[in-house]
């Protein structure tokens, strides 16, 4: 599975390079991405929705956010 | 289904702060699976020049204006509390000890997004400013009030 550090930037870098890395992937891979600004949350949900990917998982442990997507489109 | 794909800004200001905003929204509508489009007009044009270009002949009140304004991202200033300088550069220095992208990333990422940038021709022509003054983006384009118009129609506009 792509993982994606995004845990050195702030919003909007943390979506602007999900989106960059869904664009190698197919239909059905997933990635994971790994964010600590705190809007993250509610942006990963809101770009899930937005850009009609699935939000598989998603989990906050020391600070560090984590969300594995499976791209649909 | 989300009511608009389509995003136009208008940045008019040429302030640092509001073309962070500017930018950060660009990019993150465009990492969100929107059609982005920036038209820069008026102040916001000289973020576009690049630090050095030959020029044609400029007239006199031309070459104040060229000389006045900034040019490109490391010249633009904050529109508060900018102090002769003073707080551009704090804001900056906080910005890269918080890992917050300056305008010079935010314009990268816009560019690698396939975030188009357009040019109001007459706010050029106004200022005396040139297309070899422009800096080398992926896909800038220059427009007049009916492109940006056609572009807008049904989408999402914003005025910074």
């Amino acid at each position: 599975m792509e993982i994606v550090d995004a845990t050195k930037v702030q919003c909007p870098m943390p979506i602007v390079k999900l989106a960059q890395a869904m664009k190698s992937l197919q239909v059905g891979q997933k990635v994971k991405i790994q964010a600590v600004d705190l809007a993250f949350e509610a942006d990963i949900h809101a770009w899930c929705e937005q850009t009609h990917n699935l939000l598989i998982e998603f989990s906050a442990e020391n600070g560090i956010f984590t969300a594995i997507i499976e791209k649909q489109n | 289904m989300s009511q608009s794909k389509k995003l136009s800004i208008i940045a008019f200001s040429g302030d640092l702060d509001k073309l962070m905003a500017v930018f950060i929204i660009a990019t993150g509508a465009a990492a969100s699976g929107m059609q982005v489009g920036i038209f820069t007009t008026f102040w916001g044009t000289s973020l576009l020049r690049k630090i050095k270009s030959k020029t044609k002949k400029k007239s006199f009140i031309e070459k104040i204006f060229a000389a006045l304004l900034p040019k490109g991202p490391h010249q633009v200033r904050l529109s508060r509390l900018n102090m002769f300088g003073i707080g551009s550069w704090s804001m900056k220095y906080l910005m890269k000890k918080k890992n917050i992208a300056n305008l010079e990333k935010l314009m990268q990422a816009a560019e690698d997004l396939g975030v188009k940038i357009n040019v109001c021709e007459m706010s050029m022509n106004m200022m005396g400013f040139q297309r070899e003054e422009m800096i080398d983006y992926k896909d800038l384009s220059y427009y007049g009030i009916a492109g940006f118009l056609n572009q807008a129609r049904d989408g999402m506009v914003l005025f910074i």
